[in-house]
């Protein structure tokens, strides 16, 4: 069901409680038995109930006015839906088609909320609260909110001290869940085990001059040779140089180098490689791909001298 | 409910599995007499533990394996994990026994997944000295000491435990074990040495390593089915981590006092155990021509090097049947193919060959540990017909 994966995300007890605001006439079938409120209806469905409210179902008139089931006559209320709705549906879960989603949740995972919907900002009065500012203003919106609640939730609607609500539209709920299960998919990576902590912002830079990341290195070719390129971190663990690895087959005979480049044989390689200081040549890891490629190739192109060129197995 | 195995009889070249593959002889006397139930090791339990059971002679292979390892007392454990568990929570309780150890741990850059979360269950802070990086991803004693040192300065302490993963899982390197041992011993800092990937395949002694704890996975290279693992001790540690259970209830009264905490009262073992009693002997025979299967994977790796941009990465010439290659050149080719990423593992069932990981090709882990010349060769042929290379034999 959509929001599973949500849920279980941010640990959460509690439903997500979906709302469909109803303005056809279609038969409302699970009314209350007498008038509630609804920030009442969307704690008791957190917990599992469904309710079908027409307004006469409303013991609060505020919410009547904010969900769109009577329309004001004398005294405007804000944020309120304009359309004039026949019922709300309140239910738990969100295995049918909703408006709106509400999250009852601690300060928490409201974080955690904010983080999977890429940030979002947050305006509450502390009143009009669940009905208005986490329902009908996320729905006239289309945006997310959350509401620290108002006095009626909390005296009347059964919402606990630490309780918040967060209202998010349909569209972004599916992002949000997409997001979610990618993140459980990959562990961060195809296997699970993450090797390497190397930013994406390096990785993107990379890939713009069409170096590809391996399991922690990049590899590409400069000056028609093969070159890895590996950030090392320093005992710390930030990363600080960078190493440029040209692996050969060659004996090392026929290969001439000069600095900053030297030459180390590993079984049938010829490792030719440079510690090189970012900062020192220029280089912004973060940026300026272009200027990492033509500071590469002059490099490569300066200090490996190869007797034999037909030799390198690249 | 039709349930197959797609994959019976096909050569498996995954590296995790090699080591485990159970002889054809041992699979048929598991099928003819060990597997009716799960329990099967359980008849004749008198002692209340299987590792104290002699009908099958548990209590016997448990002592053969610890002997075998260089070690003085052995039990079996719901993995190489369950192993490591055991070592953890042993040394989360050092702290409070001995004022000259803190709650950090040093733990190798190349280790296993469930070695840090060991220490993470434990509540272990974990340390790690660094390795040398691309392409080789080594590491040296000194960079422990220096980490130990670091420790003892930061918290006044030293720190509880250093643990070293024999073979890493990533590159196949063989780490300086007994030359860390020798640090570990100057310091009188507990030493594990986490095997998973060499006891059963190679010469491994712990006395030789200097190590206080040995973990071992059976499924991974004893040749037997998991899971299953082994934590081998000296008398010193035995005493601590084989522990029996001291609680008694507090209503009932009841006691518990042949299980062991620390690998979950009673490891059981059920097939996977009775797999590698019946395993060991050969086990034990096999450790002995260890350079040969080692010239044979260098062989074999030299081979796979003939595809251009092919490079095996870790240690070289290498010291363990793990490999690891860098694959451009199939990355390149997977751009091409409507699979993508996944066209090399499935090009390589199509040709009888299983275990490469779906979906990589940038890089590929693998391991012809165990298999004939000829099945050596059908998987050089495979590789090099995927690639396009031409093979001279």
């Amino acid at each position: 069901m959509l929001g599973d994966a949500i849920r279980a995300y941010l640990g959460m007890k509690t439903h997500i409680v979906g709302v469909k605001l109803i303005e056809d006439e279609r038969e409302a079938l699970h009314r209350p038995g007498e008038p509630m409120r609804y920030c009442q209806m969307v704690r008791e469905a957190a917990m599992g109930k469904e309710f079908t409210a027409l307004a006469e179902d409303m013991a609060c008139p505020n919410s009547e006015l904010t969900l769109g089931l009577r329309q004001p006559k004398y005294v405007d209320v804000e944020p309120r839906i304009k359309k004039q709705v026949r019922h709300v549906h309140v239910f738990p879960g969100l295995n049918r088609d909703f408006d709106v989603a509400l999250f009852v949740v601690n300060p928490s995972q409201v974080m955690t909320i904010a983080i999977l919907l890429g940030g979002m900002t947050a305006e509450f009065a502390g009143e009009l609260a669940v009905c208005g500012e986490t329902t009908a203003q996320v729905f006239n919106e289309q945006k997310p909110n959350v509401s620290f609640l108002c006095h009626g939730a909390r005296m009347f609607g059964g919402f606990r001290d630490n309780e918040l609500t967060v209202g998010v539209p349909a569209a972004k709920v599916r992002d949000m869940e997409e997001l979610v299960e990618m993140m459980i998919k990959t562990g961060g990576s195809l296997c699970g085990c993450l090797v390497t902590d190397v930013p994406r912002e390096i990785i993107r830079n990379f890939k713009e001059i069409n170096f590809e990341k391996g399991a922690d290195y990049f590899f590409g070719e400069i000056a028609g040779r093969q070159v890895r390129i590996y950030l090392n971190k320093d005992a710390s663990g930030r990363f600080k140089l960078m190493t440029v690895y040209v692996p050969m087959k060659a004996a090392p005979d026929d290969v001439r180098v000069s600095p900053p480049f030297l030459m180390k044989q590993r079984g049938s390689w010829l490792d030719v490689y440079a510690l090189i200081d970012p900062d020192k040549v220029g280089i912004n890891l973060y940026m300026q791909g272009e200027k990492i490629a033509r500071t590469l190739e002059s490099l490569i192109r300066t200090c490996i001298e190869e007797r034999r060129p037909d030799a390198n197995a690249g | 409910m039709k349930m197959e195995n797609p994959y019976k009889g096909m050569i498996t070249i995954n590296a995790l599995m090699r080591g485990g593959v159970v002889p054809p002889d041992v699979r048929e006397r598991l099928a003819s007499d060990w597997m009716e139930v799960g329990y099967i090791t359980c008849y004749d339990c008198l002692e209340g533990r299987s590792s104290l059971v002699d009908k099958p002679r548990i209590r016997k292979f448990l002592e053969e394996t610890a002997a075998f390892f260089g070690g003085d007392a052995a039990e079996h454990a719901f993995g190489c994990r369950g192993a490591q568990y055991a070592v953890m929570h042993t040394i989360a309780g050092l702290p409070e026994k001995n004022r000259d150890y803190c709650d950090t741990i040093i733990i190798d850059p190349n280790s296993h997944y469930t070695t840090n979360i060991a220490a993470e269950m434990n509540g272990l802070k974990v340390v790690e000295p660094p390795h040398s990086g691309y392409p080789e991803y080594s590491y040296h004693p000194e960079a422990f000491e220096e980490k130990i040192k670091e420790v003892k300065n930061r918290e006044g302490r030293l720190p509880a435990l250093v643990v070293l993963t024999h073979v890493d899982p990533y590159y196949g390197n063989l780490a300086p074990a007994a030359e860390v041992g020798d640090v570990c011993e100057k310091y009188e800092i507990p030493f594990m040495v986490n095997a998973a990937y060499t006891g059963g395949v190679m010469p491994v002694n712990m006395k030789q390593l200097k190590c206080d704890f040995l973990t071992l996975s059976a499924h991974k290279s004893m040749a037997s089915l998991g899971p299953l693992g082994f934590v081998v001790t000296n008398f010193k540690w035995a005493k601590d981590i084989f522990a029996v259970s001291q609680a008694t209830a507090s209503w009932s009264g009841r006691a518990f006092g042949k299980k062991i905490p620390n690998v979950f009262g009673c490891a059981i073992g059920g097939v996977p155990l009775i797999s590698s009693m019946l395993s060991f002997p050969g086990v034990r025979e096999r450790v002995g021509n260890w350079d040969e299967e080692l010239k044979k994977t260098n062989d074999f790796a030299a081979a796979m090097e003939e595809i251009p941009t092919v490079m095996l990465l870790g240690q070289n010439p290498h010291r363990h049947h793990l490999l690891h290659f860098e694959t451009p050149r199939f990355w390149e080719i997977s751009k091409t193919r409507r699979k993508k990423g996944f066209f090399l593992a499935e090009e390589m069932v199509k040709r009888g060959i299983v275990g490469l990981h779906r979906g990589m090709t940038k890089h590929i882990k693998m391991s012809v540990y165990g298999l004939t010349d000829d099945e050596i060769r059908k998987v050089r042929d495979a590789f090099h017909e995927i690639a396009g290379v031409g093979n001279e034999n």
